[in-house]
């Protein structure tokens, strides 16, 4: 069991100094191509580039809304025990 | 009620309701701003602009295993159920925005690398934490004792926070297709080339973020009503027993 926790112990200590000189050789070593605006003058024009910039929009409002709707129904079932317990109280 | 509980409460009353409005402006701002004041990249044209939707979502699916890992630390440190309420609530709200990533990503790669997926480094690492995601969500239905499945999911959090800093560097320590960040990289060479974009992207940040905190607090605070009426069912439960085990003795 000793043996158990001193190899986990050193495992660990072992495998974060390793992380952390990855981490380190990442945050200094590459370079990074810059993003270059478009011309001036461009236009949103309809072409079927537009159609994924449109379905990834409807993604991320579909996923809000399926978020908020499950909280709404879930706050709709305890607002109904809510009801029952106070009724319980006033009997 | 307990004292944290009504605390707790007037917190989240004051809070929620004007984050919710504040983050739903600035959604909608974020929403108009893509589509009519971003100037897109030169090369990819209007599919760049994606990235306002794509890489805030990235952003908020760490912080939001962020925020499951320490509140599953501080649940094995102090052994306080609060926490993992709070570890549940970062769970499923981190998980749709890992789901807007995982499919935001694919309708950019599309028109760009020619293909919606390829296993590079960096998606696959993504598709794992999504993954990870699931599988925590998953156990929290299966265990049924609030005890182990806190303990359980705790730990399951704490070692999948090992995916996060693969995700991130994973661009830098091997070759990927996935583009290295652009953004805050303008000492190497990159960086955003029109003030529009950088704008755009802030708002979208900003909007996303609020939305998760918004998100967050309003399941924490369903979490911890949730509990409370459970605890008095039980009680009340418990009383109808006991008044007629009473009834039977007399």
């Amino acid at each position: 069991m000793r043996f158990l926790s001193t190899a986990t112990t050193a495992f660990c200590r072992f495998s974060s100094v390793i992380f952390l000189f990855f981490v380190l050789a990442a945050s200094r070593a590459g370079f990074a191509q810059p993003m270059e605006a478009a011309n001036e003058g461009w236009k949103m024009s309809s072409n079927p580039k537009v159609l994924y910039l449109a379905l990834s929009s409807f993604v991320v409002w579909i996923v809000v809304f399926a978020i908020v709707f499950t909280i709404y129904r879930s706050q709709k079932q305890l607002s109904r025990r809510i009801q029952r317990l106070e009724e319980a109280k006033d009997n | 009620m307990n004292r944290e509980s009504i605390r707790m409460d007037r917190i989240a009353r004051r809070l929620i309701l004007p984050a919710s409005v504040l983050a739903m402006v600035c959604m909608l701002a974020a929403t108009w701003m893509i589509f009519f004041y971003a100037v897109p990249e030169r090369t990819m044209g209007i599919v760049q602009l994606i990235m306002y939707l794509h890489v805030p979502a990235a952003f908020v699916t760490y912080l939001a295993y962020t925020v499951l890992f320490l509140s599953s630390c501080a649940l094995l440190w102090g052994g306080r159920i609060g926490w993992d309420r709070m570890a549940q609530s970062a769970g499923e709200i981190g998980m749709g925005f890992a789901s807007i990533m995982i499919i935001t990503g694919p309708l950019w790669a599309k028109p760009v690398w020619g293909h919606f997926w390829t296993w590079d480094p960096r998606l696959t690492s993504a598709f794992v934490l999504w993954l990870i995601y699931g599988v925590y969500l998953l156990l929290r239905l299966v265990v049924d004792r609030p005890d182990k499945r806190a303990k359980f999911c705790a730990v399951l959090a704490i070692l999948g926070m090992a995916d996060l800093p693969i995700v991130h560097y994973s661009v830098k320590w091997w070759n990927a297709t996935h583009p290295s960040p652009v953004i805050m990289q303008e000492k190497v060479g990159g960086g955003l080339g029109d003030p529009s974009m950088k704008y755009t992207l802030l708002v979208a940040f900003i909007a996303q973020v609020l939305l998760f905190v918004v998100l967050l607090l309003l399941r924490h605070n369903q979490l911890r009503l949730t509990a409370e009426i459970n605890s008095l069912e039980h009680q009340k439960e418990r009383e109808r027993l006991l008044a007629g085990s009473q009834t039977i003795q007399v």
